[in-house]
C-alpha cells in the first residue's frame, strides 16, 4: 500500500468496527496460550525438546529424518516451563535468573496476565524441576517467589492454572 | 492531555504540588502514565527516606515497561500513598489525584525552579 494511503485505509477498517490490537495485546494472548516466540523463547541453536516441542517430535516412529540422530544421543539438560509469580513485586520479564532446586535458569518471556491477574512467564529451566515447585526470581534488587507450571495458563479467557 | 495549571513539573515527567504544611506532594504526570499505559505494579519509598535531586525512589510497571520515578527536589519522604500500590490502576484513571509520595523539602523554594505547566505542556509536545 503507498504510504500516503495508510491513514484512509486505517480509518476506513475503525470505521467498519475493526478493533486495533498492538503487539503488546497479542504478546500476552501468546504468553496465556504458553506459546513461544521465535527468537525469543527459542531459536535455532535450542532442541525442541528444550524449547517445550517434544511433541511435536515422534522419537518413537522406525522412520529416520533429519535431525533425529542428535535428538537421540543427547537428552534434553533443560524445559520450558511456565513460571506464575506469588509475591507482590514487580512482573517477571525476559532475561531475569530463576533459581531452582536444581540450579539457575532465566525467564525467556514474561509480562502481566488479565486473565490470571498476576504476572507469568515462560523460562529455561535446569530439566527435573517439576511442576507445583517454588522458585524465586531475581527482580530488580529482589528475590520473588514463582511456582512452577505446565502452559498454558489459559484458554478462550479462562484461567487453567491458578 | 491533562496538565493541572496549578501544579509544578519536573522534566523527568513527575508533578509537585505544595501543601499547606510545607511538604510537597509528588506523582507521576497524566502523559507519562499514558506513555506507560496499563499500570500493573508501583512501588513506594520507605518513610524517612532522605532523597538527593534525581534519585531513583519508586517503581511504576506497566504491561509495556517498567519505569523509575525520580525525586525531582530533595527531601525526607513524609509520607506514602500505599492504597496505590494495591489499585495501580487507579494512576491511570487519575494521574492527579493518585498521588505516589510526599516530601518535606530539604530547600523550601525547590519548587520555584521547577516547569510550570506551561513549560511542561511545551515539552511533552516536542
Amino acid at each position: 500500500m503507498p504510504a500516503a494511503r495508510a491513514q484512509a485505509v486505517w480509518d476506513a477498517l475503525a470505521a467498519a468496527g475493526v478493533k486495533p490490537a498492538g503487539l503488546g495485546a497479542r504478546d500476552t494472548l501468546r504468553l496465556e496460550a504458553g506459546m513461544n516466540l521465535y527468537g525469543q523463547d527459542m531459536d535455532e541453536t535450542v532442541s525442541p525438546l528444550c524449547a517445550g516441542l517434544a511433541w511435536t517430535v515422534d522419537l518413537a516412529s522406525p522412520r529416520d529424518f533429519v535431525g533425529k540422530a542428535a535428538l537421540v544421543a543427547s537428552p534434553p539438560k533443560e524445559q520450558l516451563a511456565g513460571l506464575i509469580l506469588q509475591d507482590a513485586g514487580g512482573v517477571l520479564r525476559a532475561h531475569q535468573k530463576v533459581h531452582t532446586s536444581r540450579g539457575d535458569g532465566e525467564i525467556t518471556s514474561g509480562t502481566f496476565s488479565p486473565t490470571l491477574a498476576k504476572s507469568i512467564a515462560l523460562a529455561r529451566l535446569p530439566a527435573g524441576v517439576p511442576a507445583g515447585e517454588v522458585v524465586s526470581v531475581a527482580v530488580r534488587d529482589k528475590r520473588l517467589a514463582a511456582r512452577v507450571v505446565k502452559p498454558p495458563f489459559a484458554r478462550n479467557g479462562k484461567a487453567l492454572v491458578n | 492531555m491533562n496538565v493541572p495549571k496549578d501544579l509544578k513539573y519536573a522534566d523527568s515527567h513527575e508533578w509537585m504540588r505544595a501543601e499547606p504544611d510545607g511538604t510537597v506532594t509528588i506523582g507521576i504526570t497524566d502523559h507519562a502514565q499514558e506513555a506507560l499505559g496499563d499500570l500493573v505494579f508501583i512501588e513506594l519509598p520507605a518513610v524517612g527516606r532522605k532523597l538527593k535531586v534525581g534519585e531513583a525512589c519508586a517503581v511504576v510497571e506497566s504491561v509495556k515497561a517498567a519505569s523509575d520515578v525520580y525525586a525531582p527536589i530533595a527531601g525526607e519522604v513524609a509520607a506514602v500513598n500505599t492504597p496505590v500500590t494495591s489499585a495501580p490502576e487507579s494512576v491511570n484513571e487519575d494521574a492527579y489525584a493518585a498521588w505516589l509520595f510526599r516530601l518535606k523539602p530539604l530547600d523550601a523554594g525547590a519548587l520555584d525552579s521547577m516547569l510550570d505547566a506551561a513549560a511542561y505542556e511545551k515539552l511533552i509536545a516536542e
